[in-house]
């Protein structure tokens, strides 16, 4: 049997072409709008953090990649392919573990669960057999496979759910909070998972979530929404230059309310077990040692001093009280 | 990253279909229990419907009814039963499991597949509902059988109506699972629409003896046609006519009709639930 390779016939379908491109993707409910002019490049390989609060419209950007739901304005292309007028063959370009879901069914086994879903998308069982085996045993599941997956713990249930996503070997994979529910354990393996897919894999990623050191650690790229609209999209390392204004960290012992309010409105602290962590705004030496100085004259003991960078998660909570500008450079 | 994509051939669309067809069936295995106990209560109707039917005037008349099952009646209603349950089976099942698959949010995961969703969502269902009403059908005959002697002639073209029995129960599931993409909760409008059928298609009492309206409904039924055409067969032992009810223009016509008719309900239920983002909502 042949099977004819097709090349996407888009003005995109050529080597450099992004694996996801989306050009002002809209959804508006009635007068709500979900998203609003959503325009998004993500190069093969890359692994893009889509970040933002509940209700911002990360969902419905992955819902509307899928075209589980139908956009009000814009496009979306997959491997090259629009979801909207060539569905068939832009689904063969993603796998997805959708975020308050099941995503598999829970009266079938491990083994049943990916045997049906690599037919689903038209492999057939020899085809399948080895992608899960090496799937079940990389996630531990070999010796229960043949056991109903709703049986399984929670962590074990969404390991047998990104298997199903990859059983395919689909090139871009849609991670809608991954790890939501997950024990510590079980968010590692699938955090393992991602980094190697990027990594070795080659697969083009995209990750929602609100663990942020997660994005932090994984993403490639950020994008932070918020209101349906994209208000940064950086890459991971240029987002955090960008805003790190790095500030300095005072650890003390011993200190005391009176203290506190003799070092200024500007300055903050966090005390706990007798300790106080003193944290500037700022990376200015005369701030600093007009502190170190009042923590002197009032025989504070200091116990450390260091110069530290926001993380993400500082920075994206900055953005969306806006309290910095945006970065969005796209 | 490969950014090209297969073709999707027929062996590819055997492929996903036979899938479907085996998760149909092993949901059907799942609910093993569950159609155990219907099938008493399938079997003890069809008795009820047997003993009365018919027999009002005898029961007004005598105050009494007399407790024999008519051979001849019993032939009839069996074949309406077996047209009405397999309709029955395929929509109530199809409905059931579609609203389970949407609340587990897997009805999204098959979304993703290249074939169709109409042919993922009722061509696996069709296999596992024959299955089922099959195992329903011969339990109803041999008990039916042990009571009474029923006399049927097993030939080869009493499958015609029965294939037009699938096609227009498929029809009548893509509709069913249509409203149940957009409303989600339909149990008492399914419920309504089938009791209705039953009522109206003759599986119970003769068309002919049906009010006027009732009449009226049952002609664009395609239960109604495919039944008497099954009985035309099995029963009488006559050819399917061409014209009339049971004849092979209106089983026909019936039949592609609401197929098609259900098909467009269905796709335009699916794509309000794609607007409005709900397929997995419930």
């Amino acid at each position: 049997m042949s099977e004819q390779l097709l090349k996407p016939h888009t003005t995109a379908g050529t080597a450099a072409a992004p694996a996801i491109e989306l050009r002002q993707l809209t959804k508006k409910y009635g007068h709500l709008t979900a998203v609003l002019d959503v325009s998004l490049d993500v190069p093969a390989g890359q692994v893009l953090g889509l970040l933002g609060p509940n209700g911002a419209g990360k969902t419905t950007i992955i819902k509307m990649m899928t075209s589980l739901v139908t956009p009000t304005a814009g496009t979306a292309r997959l491997g090259g392919f629009d979801i909207g007028k060539q569905r068939s063959r832009a689904v063969q370009q993603i796998g997805a573990v959708l975020e308050g879901s099941r995503n598999v069914y829970w009266s079938l086994s491990a083994w049943q669960n990916l045997l049906y879903f690599g037919r689903l998308k038209g492999l057939s069982k020899a085809e399948i057999r080895p992608r899960a085996e090496r799937l079940l045993r990389e996630l531990d599941l070999w010796d229960r496979r043949n056991e109903p997956v709703g049986g399984f713990s929670r962590g074990m249930q969404q390991k047998v759910a990104v298997a199903a996503a990859l059983v395919t070997d689909p090139p871009i994979v849609l991670l809608d909070e991954p790890i939501i529910g997950l024990d510590v354990e079980a968010a590692r393996t699938v955090r393992h998972w991602v980094r190697r897919m990027a990594r070795e894999e080659g697969k083009t990623v995209v990750l929602t979530t609100h663990q942020l050191a997660m994005a932090e650690e994984l993403a490639d790229r950020v994008a932070i929404i918020r209101d349906g609209r994209i208000i940064t999209d950086l890459p991971t390392r240029e987002l955090l230059d960008h805003y790190a204004e790095d500030r300095f960290e005072i650890e003390v012992s011993g200190m005391t309310t009176t203290v506190a309010a003799g070092l200024g409105a500007k300055v903050a602290m966090e005390s706990a077990n007798g300790q106080a962590t003193i944290q500037l705004p700022t990376s200015d030496q005369d701030a600093l040692h007009a502190v170190l100085n009042e923590l002197h004259h009032s025989s504070v003991p200091v116990l450390r001093v260091s110069r530290v960078r926001p993380s993400l998660e500082d920075i994206f909570v900055s953005l969306l009280k806006g309290d910095v500008g945006h970065g969005n450079d796209s | 990253m490969t950014t090209t994509a297969r073709t999707w051939t027929a062996r590819q669309t055997m492929t996903a279909v036979g899938n479907e067809t085996v998760k149909g069936l092993r949901h059907g295995w799942s609910e093993r229990l569950q159609i155990l106990i219907e099938l008493p209560l399938f079997i003890v109707f069809l008795l009820l419907i047997g003993f009365t039917a018919g027999k009002a005037g005898t029961i007004a008349a005598t105050g009494q009814l007399d407790w024999t099952l008519d051979p001849g009646h019993m032939a009839w209603l069996l074949l309406g039963f077996v047209a009405y349950a397999y309709t029955y089976l395929h929509v109530v099942k199809m409905f059931w499991r579609l609203l389970a698959e949407i609340q587990s949010g897997t009805l999204e995961q098959t979304y993703l597949s290249p074939l169709p969703s109409w042919v993922h969502v009722v061509a696996g269902r069709i296999v596992a509902a024959i299955a089922e009403s099959a195992f329903v059908v011969a339990v109803m005959y041999a008990v039916t059988a042990s009571l009474v002697r029923i006399e049927l002639h097993w030939r080869l073209d009493a499958l015609l109506p029965l294939a037009l029995l699938i096609v227009g129960s498929a029809g009548l599931a893509m509709a069913i699972a249509g409203l149940t993409l957009v409303w989600k909760r339909i149990p008492l409008l399914n419920d309504m629409a089938l009791m209705l059928v039953m009522f109206v298609s003759g599986a119970i009492l003769p068309t002919t003896e049906l009010p006027t309206w009732a009449e009226t409904v049952a002609k664009p039924l395609f239960l109604t046609h495919s039944m008497a055409g099954l009985r035309s067969v099995m029963l009488d032992d006559a050819t399917i006519p061409i014209r009339g009810t049971g004849g092979l223009t209106w089983m026909l016509g019936t039949a592609i009709v609401w197929f098609i008719a259900g098909f467009a309900v269905f796709r335009v239920g699916e794509r309000v639930a794609q607007r409005r983002g709900s397929l997995s909502r419930y």
